[in-house]
């Protein structure tokens, strides 16, 4: 609960993770996402310096016994990834819409069970968000009227973790911001080459380079963060 | 790892990852595990981004957010006593006193047309307050409720149309203005006009949200949080 706990956390997670040929500390955890949030601008709303997620606030506003503007925070930051898994996972809006109360509802319910030092605030509400839809996906197999319906609930649960991947990677490309936000996209849902990049967003070869390197990183070292995952 | 070595260049082993021909030594490349393993977990990322064909973020709907907080005020550990347990406020209501000695007075009040006498009980009764119960985010559900005064005492008249269909059952409730204490009233069912007794001595000015929440047959008493309606009991 306490924030030495979390960054014990973050330091094993970036000693265990390597470090890049030439590039000796730049690119770590912590320390890289205050480089690159210098470097690049990302922060506009200026969010705490632990993991970036929040939780290490919310926990603290939790235990003061007064998290509800906490939460909301966390609401504001949280809500499109949850939303964005359940509708890809759920295929409408609407249920994507009902699901994410549902998320939260829990989320709050069971606000006193988040303890920072044990994962990051998003991959906390991933794991809510997985047990919401497979809840969800067991009342649609109990609706079915025909007995062939599908899908089996087993190939829906793999299909979330896929898409949670999926989401977890878009959402942190996104707050890259401009331009490396931007090239990144371009290189990887585009795939173009860094130099088509160039030409097109009319910047030198070198700086797209490094910056499709940091960015990648980036997403990588958050990635492993949010979910917790020494991959 | 031997920092005298010469590794590839970042930059390229990103490109790799991407799957861009890129200038990496071969021969380095073959025989660095470093090098092998940045690419392999850059390509990871890739992959896995690539994915999908449809990288786009959605955002929930405005009433996602309104019916999140409704359920926060409503804490799911606490007791049907009063407590002191920290809750957001509901939504700001008009602060238009409520008259509650109007019942002791038997006053008539102005604007909802005098008071009304209910037919085919055992004593007249006397509507002191009438709230509008709407629904809350998620639900359709309409309906009335109106404090009677009678000889025997008070009770809550709870009119409700639109119920959605539950396994469960319904139970009435009132609550201070910001939620932070509730007192229920009992259960009605769907589609009927449930007349529930008032707790003698209880201050309708303090309790004056009606509030009609979903409940499971779980054996636990305390609000389950998700309410249907409410209203604010007005003289």
């Amino acid at each position: 609960m306490s924030t030495p706990a979390t960054f014990a956390t973050v330091t094993s997670l970036a000693t265990r993770r390597r470090i890049a040929p030439g590039t000796p500390g730049a690119m770590v955890g912590f320390s890289e996402q205050g480089v690159s949030q210098q470097v690049i601008g990302v922060s506009e709303q200026g969010e705490p310096e632990d993991r970036g997620d929040l939780g290490a606030d919310f926990a603290a506003a939790v235990a003061s016994g007064s998290a509800e503007r906490a939460f909301e925070g966390v609401y504001q930051r949280w809500s499109p990834l949850v939303h964005s898994v359940a509708r890809r996972s759920l295929g409408s809006s609407d249920e994507a819409d009902d699901l994410t109360q549902r998320v939260f509802i829990s989320a709050w319910r069971s606000r006193t069970s988040y303890d920072p030092a044990a994962g990051s605030l998003p991959g906390w509400l991933m794991t809510i968000t997985r047990r919401r839809i497979a809840d969800r996906w067991a009342e649609r197999a109990r609706d079915a009227s025909s007995p062939s319906a599908d899908p089996p609930e087993r190939a829906a649960s793999a299909g979330t973790e896929g898409i949670i991947d999926q989401m977890v990677i878009a959402e942190e490309l996104q707050r890259l911001g401009y331009p490396p936000g931007e090239i990144l996209r371009l290189a990887m849902y585009e795939e173009l080459t860094h130099t088509e990049i160039a030409e097109r967003l009319d910047l030198p070869l070198g700086t797209v380079k490094s910056h499709i390197r940091r960015s990648l990183q980036r997403l990588r070292n958050r990635w492993e963060v949010i979910l917790d995952e020494p991959r | 790892m031997n920092l005298d070595e010469r590794h590839c260049d970042p930059d390229e082993l990103a490109l790799a990852a991407l799957g861009e021909p890129t200038t990496i030594e071969a021969e380095h490349l073959a025989h660095c595990e470093d090098c092998q393993a940045e690419i392999a977990s850059l390509r990871r990322v890739v992959r896995t981004a690539r994915s999908t064909d449809d990288p786009g973020l959605s955002t929930p709907s405005e009433s996602v957010w309104q019916a999140i907080t409704n359920a926060m005020s409503i804490p799911a550990d606490t007791s049907t006593a009063d407590t002191g347990a920290v809750v957001i406020p509901m939504q700001r209501r008009s602060r238009a006193p409520w008259i509650g000695i109007a019942a002791a007075l038997g006053l008539v009040l102005g604007g909802i047309g005098g008071a009304i006498i209910v037919q085919g009980t055992s004593s007249p009764a006397t509507v002191v307050a009438q709230a509008t119960l709407e629904p809350l985010p998620g639900f359709t559900t309409r309906g009335s409720a109106e404090v009677r005064s009678t000889d025997s005492g008070d009770a809550v008249s709870v009119d409700l149309s639109g119920l959605p269909a539950t396994e469960g059952y319904y139970e009435v409730w009132l609550l201070t203005d910001d939620a932070s204490a509730m007192v229920s009233l009992g259960a009605v069912g769907p589609g009927e006009n449930s007349t529930l007794p008032l707790p003698p001595g209880i201050e309708l000015d303090r309790f004056r949200v009606v509030d009609v929440s979903a409940e499971e047959f779980d054996g636990d008493p305390t609000h389950s949080a998700v309410s249907v309606v409410r209203g604010t009991l007005d003289a």
